[in-house]
């Protein structure tokens, strides 16, 4: 069914109209917030969420840009709210002051990506937790390029920003996920 | 070390999209009724909590104050009013009595001319 008649039936509050948009972006809603956050349980509450927010604010979508990039946008912003809080119930937890080994566990690869080929799981549980530690900006652009595969021109549109700005976060990304994992086989 | 990096940098290539546990459409509906439900709940606990409770004492209590106060100075008011409102009558009485005497003594006069 096209989209635009989705969008207008779910203004309308047809819930049919709401189990079919759920039905085929809930993928790529999943798979964004399973690629930031990495972690299967809150890459689920974080789909939810955004899901109950375009269930919810759908009259704001002025069909500006692609349902799909709203989407994203959503999404993205659920998931950076999610780390953010997840970062402050750590900061605050007493067992983590008591022990003080987050950095340690910080650098423990534990995440594994279940549509990642088998060979290449645990190369790319240690990149997963390299880009972890990649600035926001640059952790977004690299994730909706390398875990979407959305292209430049899809990444900028999500991020509102030029193509050569998302060229240029690839171009540091890389650079510093280089650092960071060289860092991490010297250790080994 | 060199190539191990570019095997990890490449590692991501040709991934396939993760899906949610099946049922995800059915647990998220009974995620929007329960946000419904709790809407009401937040509004029922945030009422009752007791630092509203306390807060709505003071402001029964300063709003009684408040009253109170008003009523001290409006009635204080009357009373300064009344008291203006003496004194016009009072100028009028001496007024009035002034004239009296006036007359009296205006009177006086011509009864003593008449009889002389």
């Amino acid at each position: 069914m096209d989209e635009r008649i989705l969008i207008e039936q779910l203004k309308k509050g047809e819930e049919t109209a709401f189990r079919t948009i759920v039905e085929k972006w809930q993928d790529m809603v999943y798979n964004t917030a399973l690629g930031i956050v990495q972690n299967a349980e809150d890459a689920e509450d974080i789909s939810q969420e955004a899901f109950v927010q375009v269930y919810q604010s759908i009259h704001s979508f002025k069909g500006e840009s692609k349902f799909s990039t709203w989407l994203y946008r959503i999404t993205i912003a659920k998931a950076l709210d999610h780390e953010r809080r997840k970062k402050r119930k750590k900061r605050f937890a007493i067992v983590k002051k008591i022990l003080g080994n987050a950095e340690d566990d910080a650098l423990l690869p534990d995440f594994q990506h279940p549509g990642v080929e088998f060979d290449k799981k645990e190369n790319a549980a240690i990149l997963l937790n390299a880009i972890k530690k990649l600035p926001e900006n640059q952790r977004i652009a690299f994730t909706l390029h390398k875990v979407e595969g959305l292209s430049y021109q899809e990444v900028s549109d999500v991020m509102k920003t030029s193509v050569s700005s998302v060229e240029s976060l690839m171009h540091r990304a890389k650079g510093n996920l280089k650092k960071l994992l060289e860092n991490y086989y010297k250790q080994q | 070390m060199e190539k191990r990096i570019e095997e990890a940098l490449s590692s991501l290539d040709g991934i396939q999209r993760a899906t949610p546990r099946p049922f995800f459409y059915t647990r998220l509906m009974a995620k929007i009724e329960q946000n419904e439900k709790g809407v009401w709940e937040n509004v029922s606990s945030f009422i009752t909590r007791p630092v509203m409770l306390f807060a709505t004492v003071c402001i029964v209590l300063l709003l009684n104050v408040a009253v109170l106060y008003k009523n001290h100075v409006s009635s204080a008011k009357i009373t300064a009013a009344e008291q203006l409102e003496q004194i016009p009558n009072d100028a009028y009485d001496v007024a009035s009595n002034t004239n009296t005497t006036i007359y009296n003594i205006w009177s006086q006069d011509n009864e003593q001319r008449v009889q002389q």
